[in-house]
C-alpha cells in the first residue's frame, strides 16, 4: 500500500496539481485554474494527436502485441522444445537491445536514401528509394514498437499454453483433431485469461509509451506519428531547445491518466476480471 | 592582465596570506558541451585557466587553490539543456555548476528564473580583457539592459559547395572561385543556388535528390532565410517576437522549389547527421545549404577523416546570399556564453576562471581546433589565428554579415515551429507553402499568444 501511495498516487496527484499551473522554466506554481484544459480543448493539434494515439495503441495491440505474440507462442510450442526456445530467444533480442541502439538500427533500415537497408534492396532491384517514415508514419511506429511488444505476449502465452494439461491435447489428437482444431477448441479457450490480461495490460502500456517513436520519427513528419504521451513530453522538453511548458504538459499527462483509468475500469467490467481474481471454488491439494 | 589579477588577489586575500598554514582547495564546477567532439577545448580551456589561476595563487602565497571539475557533453543540445534545467531548478549548490557554457538563447529564460547573475560589475573590473571583445557579441549576451554572459565563442553559418562537382558539371574554375565575392556583392542570390543544384543534376554529376541538402533538424540556421527574404524576427520596441508572413512564405516556396526540382529529397528531415556529413564531405552531395564553420573541423575528424588540404581544395563556402540582386548576404551566428550561476558559492573565483579562459591564446586554440571564430579583436593579429586560412577566410566573408537569434525566452519555440510546422510539411508534400504559412502562424499564435506580432 505504501509503495502504491509512493510510486503511483503521489506522482499522479503532483502531476494533476501541476496541470492547473502555468509552470515553465521558472518552476513556479502559478495556479491558472482550468486554463490548460481550456487550451487543450482549443489546441488544433489535439484531434490529430488523438487519432494517432488510437491508431498506434490499437494497431500495435491488435497486430503485434496480441495476435503476433499469440502466433509466436503457438508456433514455438508446436515444434521441438529446443528449436522453440531458440526462436523465442531470438524474438526477445529486440527487448534486450538498448533502445537507442534498437532505434539506430531502425533508422538505418528505414533511411530514405539508398544507404538504408530497405531502400538498398529496392535500388538493387531497380526501384526508386521510398521515404518510409513520410509515406507510412503509422506503419513505422506500429512495426517498430510491435516487434518489441510481441515478445511480452509470446512469453505469457507460451507459459499459459505449457500449463495446459497434455492429456487434453493427446486426447484431441487421438480423436483425429488437426493442429488448427486443437488451437481453436482447446488452447484458445484455456488461455482466455492471459489473452485478456495482455490486451488490457498492453493497452495501458502502449498509451503511455513513446520512447521508440521519439527516437525513430520524433513524432514527425509534421506530427504524423506524434502520440499523446510524446506530445506531452515535447511540451515539457521539446527536441532541440526546449519549450519547458511543464504546466500544460502535466495537464496533458493528467488526461492520459484519466483515459488509462477509464480503460482499466472498462476492461475490468468487460473481461470480468473479478472472476479471474476470485478464489477458486474448489481447493486442489 | 596578469599584473592586475595578481594585484587583485593580493589585495583581496591579504588576510589569508598572513595566517596561511594549510592550503585549502576550493572546487569550482563547470558544465560544458560540444556536442561536436572537437569543441572539447571549451572544457580544456577552463581547466587550463584553473591551472593558471593556481599558479597565480601560489605566486602571491594565497592559502587556497582551485580545483575545476568540468563535464563535457557530446550527446545532444537537447540532453544537455534538459539536464541543466532540472539541476538548476533544484536550487542546490551541490548539484549546480558554478560556470555553465551554453547557447546565448538560454540567457533570457535563465535570467528570468533567477538561475544566473548579471555580470556588468565583474566585466567592468577587467576592461583590458573585455573591451577587446567584438562589440556585436555583447548584444547576444544582453537581456533587459544587463549583460548576463561572457562570449565563449562564435561561429558563422554559410552554405558549402563542392568545387570539384561544380567543375565536373561544366562551371569554369574562375566562376567557382568568384562565388563568395559575388555573394558578398549581392550579385549571386538564393535562386542562383538553385541554378547550381539544377546544373549539377542535369549534368549527371549528382543523383536525383542529392544536389542540395540541409540540416535535418530545427536550428537558428533557418532564421537566415527569413532575414535574407527581408523579414525580421524580433521587435525591439515591444520586446516581442515577429512573424513576417511574406518572408516566411518566400522561405517555404524556396523549399518547395528544391523538392519539386528533384534537388533535395522530400525526406530530408529523416536523414541522419552522419549520413549528411558522409555524403557531403565524400563528394556525393553538391551543396550543403545550412552549413556551419564548425563543420570544417568536424570533417577532419572521425568518422569523416578528410584532410584539411582535401577540404580546402574541394569545398568552397559563402554566407547565405540575399534573396534579391544587390541585397546583403546573411550569416546567423549562435554565440556560446559562459554564465555564472546564482547558487555559486565562489562567484568571484568562477568569474576569474572564465576571464582567464578567455585569454587570446586559449580562445584561439579553441577556435582553430573546433572551427569557431575569434571573439577578441586582438586574436585577428595573433599569429596562430592569422595563420589559419580557414578562420581568416570565414572572418572575412561571413563575420561582417553576422546576425543573431533573438534573446527571447520563446525564440527556441520559434525555430522549432518554423521547421516542424512549416518547412517539413512543405518538404514532405503534406501542405502547400500557403497552407504551411497559415498553419505556422496559427501555431505561433496559439502557443505564444500576445508574445508574437504577425506582420503581413
Amino acid at each position: 500500500m505504501i509503495l502504491i501511495l509512493f510510486f503511483f498516487l503521489a506522482p499522479v496527484v503532483i502531476t494533476a496539481v501541476m496541470g492547473f499551473t502555468n509552470m515553465d522554466y521558472r518552476f513556479q506554481w502559478d495556479f491558472i485554474g482550468l486554463g490548460n484544459f481550456y487550451r487543450m480543448a482549443n489546441d488544433f493539434l489535439v484531434p490529430k494527436i488523438l487519432v494517432n494515439t488510437v491508431v498506434y495503441t490499437f494497431g500495435t495491440l491488435a497486430i503485434f502485441n496480441v495476435t503476433f505474440g499469440l502466433i509466436l507462442a503457438l508456433l514455438t510450442t508446436s515444434i521441438s522444445e529446443r528449436v522453440g526456445l531458440f526462436f523465442r530467444a531470438l524474438w526477445l533480442l529486440p527487448r534486450f537491445t538498448p533502445p537507442v541502439v534498437y532505434a539506430a538500427i531502425w533508422l538505418w533500415i528505414l533511411s530514405p536514401t539508398k544507404n538504408g537497408l530497405l531502400n538498398g534492396i529496392r535500388v538493387a532491384m531497380g526501384l526508386k528509394p521510398i521515404a518510409w517514415i513520410s509515406e507510412f508514419p503509422w506503419g513505422v511506429i506500429i512495426v517498430t514498437n510491435g516487434i518489441i511488444g510481441a515478445s511480452m505476449g509470446m512469453l505469457i502465452f507460451t507459459s499459459a499454453i505449457k500449463a495446459i494439461p497434455r492429456d487434453y491435447l493427446w486426447a484431441a489428437r487421438v480423436d483425429g483433431a488437426s493442429w488448427f482444431q486443437e488451437v481453436r477448441h482447446i488452447i484458445l479457450p484455456l488461455i482466455r485469461w492471459p489473452l485478456m490480461f495482455i490486451t488490457a495490460y498492453q493497452t495501458l502500456s502502449l498509451l503511455t509509451s513513446y520512447e521508440y517513436i521519439l527516437l525513430i520519427t520524433q513524432g514527425g513528419p509534421f506530427h504524423a506519428s506524434e502520440v499523446w504521451s510524446l506530445y506531452a513530453y515535447n511540451k515539457a522538453f521539446s527536441a532541440y531547445a526546449g519549450t519547458y511548458e511543464f504546466g500544460y504538459a502535466a495537464a496533458l499527462a493528467t488526461v492520459l491518466v484519466l483515459i488509462g483509468t477509464v480503460a482499466s475500469i472498462a476492461y475490468w467490467k468487460i473481461f470480468r476480471f473479478r472472476e479471474m481474481m476470485a478464489a477458486p471454488r474448489i481447493e486442489v491439494s | 592582465m596578469r599584473k592586475f589579477l595578481i594585484g587583485l588577489l593580493a589585495l583581496g586575500f591579504a588576510a589569508g596570506l598572513v595566517a596561511a598554514q594549510e592550503v585549502k582547495v576550493i572546487t569550482i564546477k563547470a558544465w560544458t558541451v560540444g556536442p561536436d567532439d572537437p569543441s572539447i577545448t571549451r572544457k580544456l580551456n577552463l581547466e587550463t585557466a584553473a591551472e593558471r589561476l593556481n599558479e597565480m595563487l601560489e605566486f602571491v602565497g594565497a592559502n587556497y587553490r582551485v580545483k575545476l571539475e568540468a563535464t563535457f557533453v557530446t550527446t545532444s543540445w537537447s540532453d544537455y539543456k534538459r539536464s541543466n534545467l532540472l539541476a538548476l531548478q533544484s536550487g542546490d549548490p551541490e548539484k549546480i555548476a558554478d560556470i555553465i557554457v551554453t547557447g546565448h538563447e538560454d540567457i533570457g529564460p535563465y535570467a528570468e528564473a533567477g538561475y544566473i547573475i548579471p555580470l556588468d560589475e565583474y566585466i567592468a573590473a577587467f576592461p583590458e580583457v573585455y573591451e577587446d571583445f567584438f562589440p556585436a557579441l555583447w548584444e547576444a549576451c544582453k537581456y533587459k539592459g544587463k549583460i548576463w554572459g561572457i562570449p565563449q565563442d562564435t561561429e558563422a553559418r554559410m552554405f558549402y559547395y563542392r568545387k570539384d562537382l561544380l567543375k565536373a558539371a561544366g562551371y569554369s574554375e574562375e566562376f567557382i572561385e568568384s562565388i563568395p565575392a559575388k555573394v558578398v556583392a549581392g550579385e549571386f542570390i538564393l535562386d542562383d543556388i538553385i541554378a547550381l543544384g539544377q546544373k549539377l543534376l542535369d549534368a549527371g554529376v549528382v543523383e536525383e535528390g542529392m544536389a542540395i541538402w540541409h540540416r535535418p533538424t530545427p536550428g537558428t540556421d533557418w532564421f537566415q532565410f527569413i532575414y535574407a527574404y527581408g523579414g525580421e524576427l524580433y521587435d525591439p520596441d515591444t520586446g516581442k517576437l515577429v512573424v513576417d508572413k511574406s518572408a516566411t512564405l518566400a522561405l517555404f516556396k524556396f523549399i518547395k522549389k528544391l523538392v519539386d526540382l528533384g534537388l533535395t529529397p522530400s525526406a530530408m528531415s529523416q536523414i541522419s547527421w552522419p549520413e549528411i556529413h558522409t555524403n557531403f564531405s565524400g563528394g556525393k552531395v553538391g551543396i550543403n545549404l545550412t552549413g556551419g564553420s564548425w563543420n570544417f573541423a568536424e570533417w577532419q575528424h572521425d568518422p569523416y577523416n578528410k584532410s584539411f588540404d582535401y577540404l580546402w581544395e574541394n569545398i568552397g563556402f559563402a554566407p547565405i546570399p540575399a534573396a534579391e540582386k544587390g541585397g546583403k548576404p546573411v550569416s546567423v551566428s549562435h554565440p556560446l556564453v559562459h554564465l555564472i550561476t546564482s547558487t555559486s558559492r565562489h562567484k568571484d573565483l568562477a568569474f576569474l576562471i572564465v576571464t582567464l579562459a578567455s585569454a587570446v591564446d586559449l580562445n584561439t586554440r579553441h577556435a582553430i581546433r573546433s572551427g569557431h571564430l575569434a571573439i577578441r579583436k586582438s586574436q585577428l593579429s595573433y599569429p596562430p589565428y592569422y595563420a589559419d586560412v580557414f578562420a581568416r577566410k570565414v572572418s572575412e566573408l561571413c563575420a561582417p554579415f553576422a546576425r543573431f537569434s533573438p534573446n527571447h525566452p520563446k525564440a527556441p519555440f520559434y525555430w522549432e515551429a518554423l521547421f516542424r510546422d512549416g518547412i517539413v510539411p512543405v518538404e514532405v508534400g503534406a501542405l502547400s507553402p500557403e497552407q504551411a504559412l497559415e498553419h505556422f502562424v496559427k501555431r505561433m499564435q496559439t502557443e505564444l499568444g500576445d508574445q508574437v506580432i504577425i506582420r503581413e
